[in-house]
């Protein structure tokens, strides 16, 4: 380490002070600073830095008579020579001396600190400018609000949003902070290093802090909405959230409403789904006994362009500190939704010497209401953590079909109420050093649900050939379901391992009866369309695995196995079948990267999965007006097995991306479906004893470059699928071979920092083959570009525009948004025009084995929607 | 069936990807004997200079080789690499603690390492790219400026750098010829430290003795290794293709609008040329 300094005064000739330092060992030391001041001066004249063999030389600059020459350093002592201003040697010999911390320690921040806690009063911050706490907080030091609301302490998003000490909105904060008016508040809480599951706190250190509110009245009132209107028919979007806060109870309630094509009842899902995947023979959330074919059924284009519908929905948050340790949070929903739709459907069936076309024009009415509950007992202890999570919910789902056919017209209607209580345990303790968790899950569903189709309809089967009035189909779902785990994990060399154990056990009965009426007698066909059924099903898991990593490489292994007992009871013919059987789910995944840039992945999965009592009847069933089946064989052996490799070149300094992979699904089942096609388009099917087994190739690639020179990235995706199975209709057995291409280009360009265009093509081809001939082909090809424009720091301007042509026919879209942010307040304005062009219909099809769907759907009209955002 | 069955084959591609890692292979090179922080003021947009950013800032100082990087990126690093050594892994990526350890700064700077050089070492998605610059790299300009920092009786020195003029507050009471960001080779700790137009200052924080010896540690991870001109290339290729590489991780058109445009404000970094 050798440093010269350069002082830039030519006036006195340069003299050179150079020599060696050592230790009392005479061991040459580096790194120590030998400062030149002019002698009894404190202005720093030249310095130099000692390198590996403990020399130094420095040109000095000075018109003194003599020069102070310092050696300086961390580890050594200080040494002071004073010399004559003149080019000559020094040689500084030193003695170890390791400075004390207090040395150096800096003076304590102005901000008086209490333990881990920071106090602010509002009252020393607070500007004329000021409205909402945010703005306030924007000051304090440490502190930063960003452009979504999120806070940063020592540009750190916090962790936690208390007010007086309670989490109402878990996480979703900014509705309180940037509503709640700053003279509400008197002081900001900061808790640094704040870990908020206790029992965690001594182990998993977090460096996030928590801001806590404390108010200065008793209680707060505050509130957010959002108001809208466009046409035509007359339009709606509005949403207000007020809110009531104080250092016991505190409420968030919330009201929106549209017609618009918005989807809010979105935002239950999400509040729904939690982390319970980890439950293995979890029964399905739903009760999907019929299928109508609901709305949402379109893939290509947004739903937002044909969804038309008039939702409410209600929400409201409830959080009560019940001790110092424990709260309970209520959540309730109430959702009342109808959607409307209509379309043309085109059902083609490719069979191997035939095919079937039919033609139906479909006005459904779909309406959901429910209401569900959540409430949470949360207790968070030094010594423990546990959550309870309660929920209750009672739907009611309604369809209101009417279909007109080439030769008849049917009505179909479906009532499908159902209730559902769940209750959800999560508790972490210590057992020795480790954490152990603890989770437990019972849930109760129960459904009456009622199917009516009017004419009757399967005559054949169901009344001897002879018409009649009307088809109802009864059916009750009732399930009880529990399960319960225990898990905890521990590390061992490059190994973690981890274990998870538990028992499940689900008890269901089924009961559906089919009622023929004629003339309004009613009348049954008899125990062929009658299921009573008991089944139970139990099922004790061990779920090991492990995760290993060396440099570059790394491997992971899961091998759950699952010892199942199914027993289904058929009561009204008393026939009883019982199963048992071990299952083995493993997968592993490995991956590789080398060259910095190249990364290659394998993965291999092989599931043996148990069957569902929800897929065995013993007797007919009718799911809608046309589809009766009977599935009354055990689905008892399918597995699936699924391999993968991937190989990636991506160039950050080049901006070149590129990607590889091919993927392989096999999937087994001990039987096989049988259907049975009318005429009429009406299928029945059963299932049979018979090994059936599918294979599944699909290749992917995709590369993107930047080109600096063009502000332009290029990228192009192409994906090629193929599916091959066997398919048994109407006696006759034959192969099914569909297949896929897609082929993307896309380019980017960035004109300038306010204004970008992207375009967008897309290739589609779809093909199926029947006992190895071509039989049916989709086109589709799709443009899409996408104009954006920033006029202003506060404003946007979007433009889009699409084309479609599907096997020829052309469909055009285009929208445009324009967004306006009104400066310094906490008003925006957005103005929306859908579909200018007013396109009124979107062809759409769909493939599956041996049939293609087309829907010709009806869209919503062009439509012109302004909304304002307020707080108040 | 084979309907649901399609959608099953799409829903399972992403079975193979890997979450990120914090545990990687890693080389000691040197014990911090001082754990120095800053407090970085800077300016990402130049059209926007009255908005003032902060971040916390770490230097660890060993005998031979010295570390500075951003104190969240590192906190992030060791905390992440424990829960995945403790198979939290899964837990800590979904949990608000990770979403929320941010850090505008993912650079590594290792002075002294290896002899005689400075390395920067920085993840540009996806690869991870290192280049070396000589030791040497400042010819400081003394001052006869003095004032008071933090207490400590500071001289003042003047370097050229990257496109800006600096200014450093540097003390002789503590004689660690040390830094924040690249900077070093004064007779004693810099306190404070900004360019002219004040777009990036640090100043000093806190300087402690840890308790328990703090390793100076390099990822031993498959470098590319790279200049400092081909650096800042690959650099502002993230920043101007960010709607590609947005895209990519399936963000919708209006957020993508929205990433190009935070990003087209970071027009000042820290380094011009």
């Amino acid at each position: 380490m050798l440093m010269m300094s350069l002082l830039a005064s030519p006036v006195f000739s340069q003299v050179i002070i150079s020599g060696k330092v050592t230790d009392t060992l005479d061991q040459p030391l580096s790194g120590i600073n030998i400062l030149v001041f002019p002698a009894h001066s404190g202005t720093l004249a030249a310095y130099g830095i000692t390198n590996d063999d403990g020399l130094y030389s420095i040109g000095v600059n000075s018109d003194a008579d003599s020069l102070d020459v310092l050696a300086s350093s961390i580890h050594f002592e200080k040494k002071k020579y004073t010399l004559s201003n003149r080019t000559q040697k020094t040689v500084f010999n030193l003695k170890p001396d390791t400075k004390l911390l207090e040395t150096f320690t800096v003076r304590a921040s102005p901000i008086a600190q209490k333990g881990d806690t920071l106090s602010y009063l509002v009252e020393q911050f607070k500007g004329k400018e000021d409205q909402s706490i945010e703005d306030v907080l924007r000051k304090l030091p440490g502190i930063e609000v960003e452009e979504s609301g999120k806070i940063l302490y020592q540009g750190m998003p916090i962790n936690k949003f208390y007010v007086e000490g309670l989490d109402l909105t878990d996480g979703r904060y900014s509705m309180i902070s940037s509503n709640l008016p700053y003279t509400s508040v008197s002081t900001v809480e900061v808790f640094e290093k704040h870990q908020p599951i206790r029992i965690l706190e001594d182990r998993v250190y977090s460096p996030n802090a928590a801001i806590n509110l404390k108010l200065k009245e008793d209680f707060a009132y505050t509130g957010r909405g959002k108001a809208g209107v466009g046409f035509s028919p007359f339009l709606w979007d509005a949403n207000v959230t007020p809110m009531l806060l104080s250092n016991g109870l505190q409420l968030l309630s919330s009201y929106q409403t549209n017609n618009t094509g918005n989807d809010v009842s979105m935002q239950l899902q999400q509040l729904t789904t939690g982390n319970d995947a980890a439950f293995p023979a979890e029964p399905d959330k739903e009760m999907l006994l019929f299928n109508a074919g609901s709305v949402n059924q379109y893939g290509a284009i947004d739903p937002k362009r044909y969804l038309d519908n008039q939702v409410h929905l209600v929400n409201f948050n409830a959080l009560v500190p019940l001790k110092k340790e424990l709260q309970l949070r209520a959540n309730v929903f109430f959702v009342d939704d109808i959607r409307l739709s209509h379309n043309a459907t085109n059902r083609l069936f490719l069979l191997p010497d035939d095919s079937l076309q039919v033609i139906e024009n479909v006005e459904q009415t779909q309406r959901n209401r429910f209401w569900q509950g959540t409430f949470d007992i949360n207790r968070n202890s030094k010594r423990n953590y546990l959550k309870n999570k309660t929920q209750f919910k009672f739907s009611e789902q309604k369809f209101h079909d009417y279909i007109v056919g080439s030769t008849d017209t049917v009505l179909q209607e479906i009532d499908a109420p159902f209730q559902q209580f769940s209750n959800q345990l999560n508790s972490i303790f210590r057992v020795g050093t480790s954490l152990v968790e603890i989770q437990s899950l019972i849930q109760y569903q129960k459904g009456p649900l009622q199917l009516i189709v009017v004419p009757g309809v399967f005559e054949q089967l169901v009344n001897a050939g002879l018409k009649y009035d009307t088809a109802t189909q009864k059916a009750t779902l009732e399930r009880f379901y529990a399960d319960h785990y225990v898990g905890s994990n521990f590390k061992w060399r490059r190994w973690v391992l981890s274990w998870r154990l538990g028992f499940a056990i689900r008890l269901q009965q089924q009961q559906t009866n089919l009622l023929m009426s004629e003339n309004n007698a009613l009348s049954e066909p008899g125990n062929e369309f009658r299921n009573q059924l008991e089944s139970t099903q139990y099922q004790l898991y061990f779920v090991p695995a492990a995760k290993y990593k060396y440099k570059r490489f790394r491997f992971s292994l899961d091998w759950p196995i699952n010892s199942h007992q199914l027993k289904l009871n058929d009561k009204l013919i008393d026939k009883l079948k019982a199963h048992y059987q071990v299952l083995q789910a493993p997968a592993m995944s490995a991956d590789y990267t080398f060259g910095g840039f190249w990364d290659l992945r394998a993965s291999w999965h092989y599931a043996q999965r148990p069957g569902d009592p929800d897929d065995f009847q013993n007797a007919y069933m009718l799911r809608n007006y046309r589809q009766l089946t009977k599935t009354d064989v055990l689905l008892n052996r399918s597995s699936q097995q699924l391999a993968g490799i991937s190989l990636s070149y991506r160039n950050a300094i080049t901006a070149f991306f590129n990607t590889f992979s091919y993927y392989f699904v096999q999937r087994e089942m001990n039987l096989t479906y049988q259907t049975n096609l009318q005429e009429d388009g009406s299928l029945t099917i059963s299932a049979f004893e018979r090994p059936n087994t599918s294979f599944s190739h699909s290749i992917k690639i995709k590369s993107s470059k930047y080109v600096a020179t063009l502000k332009s990235t290029f990228s192009i995706d192409a994906l090629l699928m193929r599916h091959e199975g066997k398919t048994l209709v109407n006696e006759a057995m034959f192969n099914t071979t569909t297949s896929q291409f897609i082929l993307r280009p896309e380019i980017y360009y960035r004109l300038s920092s306010w204004m970008n265009i992207n375009y967008q093509l897309q290739f589609h081809v779809m093909k199926t083959a029947i006992a190895g001939v071509a039989r049916n082909q989709i086109k589709l090809n799709k443009h899409i570009a996408n104009l954006n424009i920033f006029p202003k720091e506060n404003q946007l301007l979007n433009i889009c525009f699409e084309h479609y042509t599907f096997n020829r026919k052309a469909y055009n879209f285009t929208d445009l948004i324009y967004r306006y942010s009104f400066p310094d307040t906490k008003f925006d304005l957005e103005f929306r025009w859908n579909n200018i062009l007013n396109s009124n219909n979107f062809l759409e099809q769909q493939l599956s084995q041996y049939m293609v769907t087309t829907y010709t759907q009806q869209l919503r009209p062009s439509q012109i929607l302004v909304s304002l955002k307020f707080s108040f | 069936m084979n309907k649901i069955y399609l959608i099953l084959l799409i829903q399972f591609l992403p079975f193979l990807s890997f979450s990120q890692y914090f545990d990687f292979p890693t080389k000691k090179l040197d014990s911090a004997s001082f754990v120095v922080s800053y407090n970085l003021d800077w300016k990402q947009d130049t059209n926007d200079l009255s908005r003032v950013r902060h971040e916390r800032m770490t230097l660890l100082i060993g005998k031979e080789v010295s570390l500075f990087t951003s104190y969240n990126f590192y906190q992030l690093r060791m905390i992440g690499r424990i829960a995945e050594q403790e198979g939290r892994l899964e837990e800590f990526i979904n949990s608000e603690e990770i979403s929320n350890l941010r850090t505008r700064f993912s650079y590594s700077i290792y002075k002294n390492y290896p002899k005689g050089k400075i390395t920067y070492a920085d993840k540009i998605i996806p690869a991870f790219l290192k280049y070396e610059e000589d030791f040497n790299l400042f010819n400081w300009q003394l001052s006869d400026q003095i004032d008071t920092i933090n207490g400590y009786f500071a001289h003042c020195a003047f370097t050229n750098y990257g496109g800006r003029r600096w200014v450093a507050w540097y003390t002789l009471d503590i004689p660690l010829s040390d830094g924040p960001y690249k900077f070093h080779g004064l007779p004693g700790l810099i306190l404070m430290l900004y360019d002219e137009q004040k777009h990036y200052s640090f100043r000093l924080n806190s300087i402690v003795r840890p308790i328990e010896a703090i390793a100076i540690e390099y990822l031993d991870v498959d470098w590319v290794k790279t200049d400092r001109n081909e650096f800042l290339e690959a650099e502002s290729n993230f920043i101007n293709d960010i709607i590609n590489r947005a895209k990519e991780a399936g963000i919708d058109n209006y957020s993508q609008q929205v990433a190009a445009k935070n990003i087209s404000r970071r027009n000042n970094p820290i380094e011009r040329k």
